[in-house]
């Protein structure tokens, strides 16, 4: 092992000559921090704030309650609201609870998983917020086949069922593809390397010698 | 967080704290980093992330293993890289930028060579290297990261074969 001994010796006795001066060092920890997580934390935030307003935005969410009375999806309508809102109300909760996990003087491994960890709380409450819309979104179609009156009318408007399913569920989807891409280009390079770096160091945990 | 009173002994102790054991953070940057952009700027970071995280260093470690500590989280995982460094980062992954001299002109051929062998390993194994050379114990390179003291061994003499075989295989002059 000289060779090694040889490399560590130097490694040790590198010399940069590029030393920052006290005064240096001064100005650095006056500039703006790039830290990455901070970022996706503010972005966090933003979606909460964003899911948290959005209703209100809405400038006739009253005349859509009003629809909804017409195929008794009322109460439905109002209960997915409230059931919403203590969704964002709880995985705020979990949120905050993670982020104040997260701390730099942690292991390497403990700020992979606690940053993850707390990323995983944001995508869950998008995840079930979206399969909500979606099923909200098949009750009311079904609601409107199961019509008579409602078939009668889209047949005086010369307006196939099953196209209108299919054109439905087809922007439903392509709606996800454009969210899916939205959110793979703003998280998806940083929590891949994460994971990455997570698993490596998990397989390290499995072995053994 | 980031304002800082020259006049406080707190903030006067960390400035000559940080000033002595500076080379750390050179270390840290030079393996994580290629170019002398990318290395500055990551050395303000490792900075303002110590600074942040002062008020909690309790002194139970070495100033120095906390440092190592806090500089490879954020190398590894903290640092947000400018946007244009951004759309390349999938291209430096594959194909390794070499190492660039432009930062230090004092590094000797050995170290350039070794950085330029490193730039091809993970961010682990990075770590793992970095903690080999710095002779540091089973105990500290597997609490720094978050792995056993055992796998630290196991890791730590696959390591050794890997850079021993480096060593054997290709010249450095």
């Amino acid at each position: 092992m000289n060779d090694l001994e040889e490399l560590k010796k130097h490694w040790k006795a590198q010399k940069f000559e590029r030393q920052f001066s006290k005064e240096e060092l001064y100005a650095m920890l006056k500039q703006r921090s790039k830290n990455a997580v901070q970022w996706i934390l503010n972005l966090s935030i933003a979606e909460f704030i964003f899911y948290l307003i959005f209703p209100i935005l809405l400038p006739d969410s009253y005349e859509y309650y009003s629809y909804y009375k017409e195929f008794n999806l009322y109460g439905f309508a109002v209960g997915i609201t409230v059931l919403s809102y203590l969704l964002l109300l709880y995985y705020i909760v979990v949120f905050y609870k993670n982020y104040k996990k997260i701390n730099v003087s942690d292991s390497v491994n403990g700020l992979f998983h606690s940053v993850l960890q707390s990323r995983k709380a944001v995508t869950q409450y998008i995840a079930i917020n979206l399969s909500l819309l979606f099923l909200f979104l098949l009750i009311v179609v079904q609601r409107i086949m199961s019509d008579p009156s409602k078939m009668e009318e889209l047949a005086a408007q010369n307006i196939d069922p099953n196209l209108l399913l299919f054109s439905l569920l087809t922007s439903f989807v392509l709606f996800l593809l454009i969210f899916a891409l939205f959110y793979y280009l703003i998280y998806g390079r940083f929590i891949k390397r994460l994971k990455k770096n997570a698993a490596e160091l998990n397989q390290l945990m499995q072995e053994e010698e | 967080m980031n304002d800082i009173d020259p006049q406080l002994n707190s903030s006067e102790d960390f400035i000559d704290l940080l000033n002595k054991h500076q080379n750390i953070i050179h270390k840290i940057c030079h393996l994580y980093r290629s170019t002398r952009e990318e290395r500055e700027d990551l050395f303000q970071e490792i900075s303002i992330q110590l600074w942040n995280a002062y008020p909690q260093f309790k002194g139970h470690s070495k100033f120095s293993t906390w440092m190592y500590r806090v500089g490879l989280n954020t190398a590894i995982t903290l640092h947000r890289k400018e946007r244009k460094q951004i759309a390349t980062s999938a291209l430096d992954e594959k194909v390794n930028l070499p190492y660039q001299e432009e930062y230090d002109t004092s590094l000797d051929e050995k170290m350039k060579w070794l950085l330029e062998k490193l730039s091809r390993f993970s961010a682990i194994d990075k770590a793992l290297v970095l903690l080999y050379l710095e002779d540091k114990k089973f105990e500290e390179i597997g609490e720094t990261l978050g792995i056993s003291s055992v796998n630290a061994r196991v890791k730590m003499n696959r390591i050794k074969k890997k850079l021993k075989s480096m060593l054997n295989n290709e010249s450095y002059e």
